[in-house]
């Protein structure tokens, strides 16, 4: 697969204040790489830097397909009130000729949008606005799309054709970045996600591997809390907070039928065992948390 | 792609219902100067001294808030929309996307202003016979204006293009910075009238601003000035303010 985003030993520095420090990242066209972090991470920073939008202090992005430029959906709307949907794209499309009648009507129908609706925009609601502005994203269609809180006012409709919009786009070979604060979003969007925290990529997971799972169990008590921990070492159990029986999250690449025995043949009391649903959730709040145990 | 900025700048920039209004507005205070005209006394009556009183009496005072309320917010209303982004990775160079919206701004008061200088000459023919202007011209260009009235006219149109494209520079390179709408369009009168009040009270009359736009106002026979030095201020301060800007937002480390 050819990488299609090169970002290397990236740094941005706003009044000498390190907003982002030293990123790597590499998309491949067809991929989908979540963006996640607390507020103030520096995802927003990161998309803008990509976009062109700001300058980095240090560090490089290469785009291997300049030339099919990008597709970017903003945190917020930007259109103009006064004007239809469709003579917002028209403007846009002017700028560099890319995108005819025809590329517009086929985009504003993609994210289920009327071209014929000759309403202002102002007078659009959130969702369709947001759908608009996706619209203008994919109508010059860009090999490299950077999406910033895709499902801002999208009904769950919304957020199911989103979805399949952009898996159909990476069938295409389009690579995509979404940052967004939705991680079961993130886990149902994207194949790869990137952690951001305090300016640097924390972790990267790559959602299509089967190789390591994540198991939540819960034991009868402390004494097989410990012993669960002995077992599995301390790196590899992360606790969650528990009102009665003591859990928490396995990382393991052992299959669920053998975690089980070796657990009996260990001496350890099971109450329940599950693959975790919110793997994502629990590596974020690992990533998020601080040296003295606040999160960001 | 700098030509599709600026021709989009302009699509946008006439498409705006405002600069009709606008538009209307200036006629209507332009008339109004034509009206006190009839009230002020002069040898011969004719369209050229109409039209030499009108802008002398009007525009001095409503060229800066005119030139920010049609022109000025071309740069801050994209800011505020959160437009940029939009250009920029588009593949257009904050450079070119600048310039596009400097030109833009330019053309659009050459055709804003100019129009309605026009229009206004054309109303004096309809309502006075042509004429040389014997009363109400700049102390320092009489002559050429009962010689040559239309010379005199046509030198006072380019005077006001180019003080109202300056007045929208300064809106522009506010913007640079500031994203309100409403105070990028009213600094250039904000300036305007501070720096006039301030050289007044300093008796320094050869850079206020007021001096080079009410030529018909104040008395400058102590001072060496010119209509070649008067146009040349304005062009001067409208191409260092559009200069200034471009460069200010092609430095710019973010452009949102």
């Amino acid at each position: 697969m050819k990488e299609i985003l090169k970002i290397r030993s990236l740094k941005k520095s706003v009044r000498r204040k390190p907003i982002l420090r030293d990123i790597n990242l590499t998309l491949i066209e067809g991929e989908i790489l979540g963006l996640i972090g607390p507020n103030g991470a520096g995802k927003t920073t990161l998309l803008k830097i990509i976009s062109g939008t700001a300058r980095a202090t240090a560090g490089s992005v290469l785009l291997t397909e300049q030339e099919s430029g990008i597709g970017i959906l903003p945190e917020s709307p930007a259109l103009l009130q006064g004007l239809s949907g469709f003579q917002n794209l028209q403007l846009l499309a002017s700028i560099r000729r890319k995108a005819g009648e025809l590329e517009i009507k086929e985009a504003l129908e993609t994210v289920g949008l009327d071209p014929a609706n000759r309403k202002a925009v102002g007078n659009y609601s959130l969702g369709m606005k947001q759908r608009l502005m996706l619209a203008q994203a994919i109508m010059e269609k860009p090999k490299l799309l950077l999406l910033d809180e895709p499902t801002n006012g999208l009904d769950p409709l919304g957020i199911i054709d989103l979805r399949q919009l952009l898996f159909r786009l990476a069938s295409q070979g389009v690579g995509i970045i979404i940052a967004s604060h939705l991680l079961h979003e993130i886990e149902l969007m994207c194949h790869r996600v990137a952690i951001i925290s305090n300016g640097t990529i924390f972790r990267e997971v790559d959602l299509r591997s089967g190789e390591q799972q994540f198991i939540e169990i819960s034991v009868s008590s402390h004494s097989d809390w410990n012993k669960l921990v002995q077992w599995a070492g301390k790196d590899s159990l992360r606790p969650l907070p528990s009102k009665d029986s003591p859990r928490g999250i396995l990382n393991s690449d052992l299959p669920v039928s053998r975690i089980i025995a070796e657990l009996l043949r260990a001496g350890i009391a099971i109450e329940s065992i599950q693959p975790a649903a919110t793997n994502l959730e629990a590596i974020f709040l690992e990533c998020s948390r601080l040296e003295d145990g606040v999160y960001r | 792609m700098l030509t599709n900025i600026i021709r989009l700048e302009l699509k946008r920039l006439f498409g705006k219902k405002k600069l009709l209004v606008l538009g209307i507005l200036g006629i209507g205070l332009l008339i109004t100067g034509i009206v006190i005209y009839l009230d002020h006394g002069t040898p011969q009556r004719t369209s050229f001294e109409a039209f030499s009183f009108a802008t002398g009496y009007i525009l001095p005072l409503a060229l800066p808030l005119l030139a920010g309320l049609s022109t000025g917010d071309i740069l801050a209303e994209d800011r505020q929309l959160g437009l940029v982004p939009l250009f920029v990775s588009r593949g257009v160079s904050p450079y070119q996307y600048i310039c596009g919206k400097a030109i833009g701004g330019i053309v659009g008061q050459i055709c804003l202003t100019g129009g309605l200088l026009v229009i206004l000459l054309l109303i004096t023919f309809l309502l006075f016979p042509a004429g040389p202007i014997l009363t109400y011209a700049a102390d320092f260009a009489k002559a050429l204006a009962a010689t040559n009235p239309v010379a005199y006219c046509m030198v006072l149109l380019l005077l006001y293009v180019c003080a109202a494209t300056a007045f929208s520079g300064i809106a522009l390179f506010a913007s640079v910075w500031i994203k309100n709408i409403f105070l990028v369009v009213i600094i250039p009168t904000i300036l305007y009238l501070a720096a006039f009040y301030f050289f007044i009270s300093m008796s320094f009359h050869e850079i206020n601003p007021y001096s080079y736009l009410g030529l018909n106002q104040l008395s400058y026979s102590s001072l060496s000035f010119t209509l070649l030095k008067v146009v040349g201020y304005w062009i001067t301060l409208s191409v260092t303010i559009h200069v200034l800007a471009v460069i200010a937002f092609s430095l710019k480390k973010d452009y949102s």
